[in-house]
C-alpha cells in the first residue's frame, strides 16, 4: 500500500522539530540571555557607577586644584622668607659692637683716675675674626712697677669687665720684666693677653622627629 | 540545516550558547578590571581629597606666617644695602671721616660675594687712617650705628711713637679697619603671592610682627668720647728724660687734692645756704662767700688745668674737679635765680592785721589822712595774690583806704548846707549851696542826699554814707 502525506512538508510528524530541540534551544536562548544580561549588569552598572564615582571624585579633587596651588605658593613662599629671615638673624647676632668692647677695655685700663690698683697700657691690638672659633683679640699688655700683685690685679679687672662674659678663653698671666731708664719708674712688666672669644650663637635647631 | 541531525543541532546551540556565555564572561572579567582601576583612582583622588583638605586647613596659619615674615623681611632688608646704596655707603665713609677727624689712607676692598646665586652677598672693606685713639673710636661708633648693618670683623691699631704726630696733645695711631656688609639679592627671591585681604590682616597681625621683628638684634652704642680718660696705647709712666719742665706726680696731685678741698668746703657752704634754719641774713653772708671762693677756684683751675700732664691723673682732674666745678656753677645759677622764689613779697599776715585795726582807728577818729597813709606805705606788700591765704586780709585792708579816701573826697567837696526843713510825715530837705534838695535827691553824679534830720544830714557818696553834721 502506497501512503500519499498529504500535509505540508514542514507540519508532517517526521519533519516537526523534536522536543528535544526545542527545549535545548530554549536552553541555550536562556543561558546566552543569562550571559548577556551579566554582562550587561556588570558593564553598564557597576562600571558606570565607578565611573560616575571617579568623576565626582574628580570634580571634588578640581574644585579644590585652586586652593591647593595656593597653599603650595604660600608654602614656598614662607620657606623663602624664614631662609631668609633667618640668614639676616643670622648676620645680626654675628655682630659684636667694637667701639662699646674698646670703651669697657679703656675704663678697665684707666680704673677712675686709680693708679694704685695697676697701671697698665698696651703695644697694639689686633682684632681677627673668626665666624668658627670666634674673635681673637691678640693686645701686648704692659703694667708700670715690677709688683706683680699689679698684674693679676689688671688681670682679674679684665675678668670682671662687661665682655668678659663673651669670652671662651683668656691667657694666663705670666710676664716679662723690663727697664726703660727713660720713663720713671724705668721697670715694667710687660705680658700678653689674648682675648678669645665665643663664637655668635646660632638658634637651635629643632630635633628631628624619630621615625 | 534542514537536513542536520538532532544531534548536530544540539551540538551547534549548545556551541553557540558556550561562546556567548564565554564572550559574556570575558566581559565581566574585563570590566571588572577596568572598575578596579576607577576604584585605584577613585581612592588616590579621595586621598588627594583628604591632603588637599588637610592643605586647605593650614592655610589660615600659613597666611598668617607668610604675612609675618614677609613683613619683617621687608623690614630687614632694609638694613642691608643693594648695590647703588653701596656707592652711597663710601660716601658716608667721607662723611664720617669728617665728622671723628680721622684722616684716611686706602679704601681696599677685600671681597665680594657670588651676587647671582646667593640671597646676601657679603662685601669686605679694609679701610685704613690715622687717627688719635678718641677720633677712631667715634668713626667705629659712627660706622657700627649707621643706618645700615655694617660689621667690623677685624681691626688694628699701631700706636705712634710718643715723638710721633699729636692731635689736641693725643698721639696718632695707625689704624686699620675691616668693615663687612651684605647686598640682598632679590633675584633669587619667589614670587610673592597674593594674599586677599592683605591690608586687613596686617593690621590684624600688626602686634605678632612687631614681636618678631624685635627678634633681630642689631645693638646700637653710644661712645661717650674721651671724658678725660687717657689713651691706653701710651705709656703713662713719668717721663725721667728732659725732666724740669712739667710738675712732678706728686705736685700734680697736690694740686688735685687742693681743689678737691676747696669744692668740698663750697659744697658745705652750698648745703648751709639752703638749710631750713639760715637766717636772710646769714644766706646772704654765705652766698657772697660761696661765689668769691668760686670765683677764685675757677680762675685757679684756668691755670692748674695745663699742669696736669700726668695720663692718669688727667681723669681725676676731670672727674674730681671739673664736673664738681660745672655742677658747683650750675648750684649756683639756681640760687641766684631761687632767691626771689625764697623771699616773700607779700605783708606777713600779722601785719596786715594790725594795719587794718590801726586804719579802723584812724577812720573812727577822724585821721582819715593818716589811714591813708598807712595804708600807702605798705600798697607794694600787699598786692597779695587770690590764692594766698592772706588774701581776706589785703581786701580788708584797702577797704579801709577806700573809705579812708572816700571820706577825704568828700570832705573836701564844697557843701554849706545852710538849712533843713524836717517833714515827719513826708521827705525832708536841705538847702545846699543856695539849692534845696529833698531826700533822694542827687546832688551830683556821685553824691546822693539820703537822710535829712534836724541835727546832721546823710549822704550816698561813691557808694559810702557819709553823714555831715550841722
Amino acid at each position: 500500500m502506497i501512503k500519499i502525506n498529504l500535509l505540508p512538508a514542514d507540519l508532517r510528524r517526521g519533519n516537526r522539530l523534536p522536543p528535544r530541540i526545542l527545549a535545548a534551544a530554549f536552553g541555550a536562548a536562556l543561558i546566552i540571555s543569562a550571559a548577556v544580561g551579566w554582562f550587561g549588569l556588570v558593564y553598564f552598572g557597576s562600571l558606570a557607577d565607578a565611573e560616575q564615582h571617579l568623576a565626582k571624585v574628580t570634580a571634588q579633587l578640581d574644585s579644590r586644584g585652586g586652593k591647593v596651588k595656593y597653599h603650595d605658593q604660600l608654602a614656598a613662599n614662607q620657606k623663602d622668607y624664614a631662609l631668609r629671615v633667618q640668614t639676616i638673624q643670622d648676620i645680626g647676632l654675628s655682630r659684636r659692637v667694637w667701639s662699646q668692647f674698646m670703651d669697657d677695655l679703656i675704663d678697665v685700663v684707666n680704673n677712675n683716675g686709680a693708679t694704685e690698683r695697676h697701671l697698665a697700657w698696651f703695644d697694639n691690638i689686633t682684632v681677627k675674626g673668626d665666624t668658627k672659633k670666634g674673635v681673637k683679640v691678640t693686645l701686648p699688655s704692659n703694667v708700670q712697677g715690677e709688683d706683680k700683685s699689679l698684674m693679676a690685679n689688671f688681670h682679674e679687672d679684665i675678668e670682671a669687665a662687661p665682655f668678659a662674659k663673651d669670652l671662651s678663653k683668656k691667657s694666663d698671666p705670666t710676664f716679662k720684666l723690663e727697664v726703660d731708664p727713660s720713663r720713671t719708674p724705668s721697670e715694667f712688666l710687660k705680658f700678653p693677653m689674648v682675648l678669645q672669644f665665643k663664637p655668635a650663637e646660632k638658634p637651635k635647631a629643632k630635633p628631628k622627629k624619630k621615625k | 540545516m534542514a537536513n542536520w541531525t538532532q544531534k548536530k543541532i544540539l551540538m551547534t546551540m549548545g556551541g553557540v550558547a558556550l561562546g556567548v556565555c564565554g564572550l559574556a564572561a570575558g566581559g565581566v572579567y574585563y570590566t571588572s578590571g577596568l572598575i578596579d582601576e576607577i576604584g585605584v583612582k577613585v581612592a588616590e583622588k579621595a586621598a588627594g581629597i583628604v591632603a588637599a583638605d588637610a592643605k586647605i586647613k593650614r592655610i589660615p596659619g600659613i597666611e598668617k606666617e607668610v604675612i609675618i615674615l614677609r613683613e619683617n623681611l621687608g623690614e630687614y632688608v632694609k638694613i642691608l644695602p643693594d648695590d647703588r646704596e653701596l656707592t652711597d655707603f663710601v660716601r658716608m665713609l667721607q662723611k664720617f671721616e669728617r665728622q671723628s677727624g680721622i684722616r684716611s689712607t686706602g679704601l681696599i676692598q677685600k671681597k665680594a660675594g657670588d651676587k647671582s646665586k646667593a640671597r646676601f652677598s657679603p662685601i669686605e672693606y679694609t679701610y685704613q687712617m690715622t687717627a688719635t685713639l678718641w677720633q677712631g673710636l667715634k668713626f667705629m661708633n659712627l660706622i657700627e650705628n649707621f643706618e645700615r648693618f655694617v660689621s667690623i670683623t677685624a681691626f688694628n691699631i699701631k700706636p705712634g711713637k710718643s715723638d710721633s704726630q699729636t692731635v689736641d696733645g693725643e698721639i696718632v695711631h695707625t689704624i686699620s679697619l675691616t668693615m663687612q656688609t651684605f647686598t640682598y639679592n632679590k633675584a633669587g627671591t619667589k614670587k610673592d603671592v597674593t594674599i586677599p585681604n592683605y591690608e586687613d590682616r596686617l593690621v590684624e597681625l600688626r602686634e605678632e610682627i612687631w614681636k618678631r621683628m624685635k627678634a633681630i638684634r642689631i645693638d646700637r652704642y653710644e661712645h661717650p668720647g674721651m671724658q678725660g680718660r687717657r689713651d691706653i696705647f701710651v705709656d703713662p709712666r713719668e717721663s725721667g728724660l728732659g725732666g724740669g719742665k712739667d710738675p712732678s706726680n706728686a705736685e700734680q696731685r697736690s694740686i688735685i687734692d687742693k681743689h678737691i678741698g676747696a669744692i668740698a668746703q663750697m659744697t658745705k657752704t652750698l648745703k648751709k645756704i639752703r638749710a631750713e634754719g639760715t637766717t636772710l641774713f646769714e644766706q646772704y653772708s654765705l652766698e657772697k662767700a660761696f661765689k668769691t671762693d668760686l670765683a677764685k677756684t675757677l680762675s685757679e683751675v684756668d691755670n692748674d688745668g695745663s699742669m696736669i700732664v700726668y695720663r692718669p691723673y688727667r681723669l681725676r682732674w676731670s672727674q674730681e674737679v671739673i664736673g664738681p666745678l660745672d655742677s658747683l656753677k650750675q648750684q649756683l645759677g639756681n640760687v641766684v635765680l631761687d632767691k626771689p622764689k625764697e623771699k616773700d613779697p607779700y605783708l606777713p599776715g600779722p601785719e596786715i592785721q594790725t594795719l587794718i585795726a590801726l586804719m579802723a582807728d584812724d577812720c573812727n577818729n577822724g585821721q582819715l589822712e593818716q589811714a591813708r597813709e598807712r595804708y600807702e606805705a605798705a600798697q607794694d606788700r600787699l598786692g597779695v595774690p587770690a590764692t594766698d591765704p592772706r588774701h581776706g586780709l589785703a581786701v580788708d585792708a584797702k577797704s579801709w583806704h577806700h573809705k579812708a579816701t572816700t571820706a577825704l573826697d568828700f570832705k573836701g567837696l564844697d557843701l554849706n548846707v545852710q538849712g533843713v526843713v524836717v517833714n515827719g510825715t513826708g521827705s525832708s530837705g536841705v538847702l545846699l549851696n543856695g539849692e534845696v534838695f529833698e531826700e533822694g535827691d542827687y546832688v551830683a553824679d556821685d553824691l546822693l542826699v539820703k537822710l535829712v534830720e534836724e541835727e546832721q544830714v546823710w549822704f550816698v557818696f561813691r557808694g559810702l554814707t557819709l553823714v555831715r553834721t550841722m
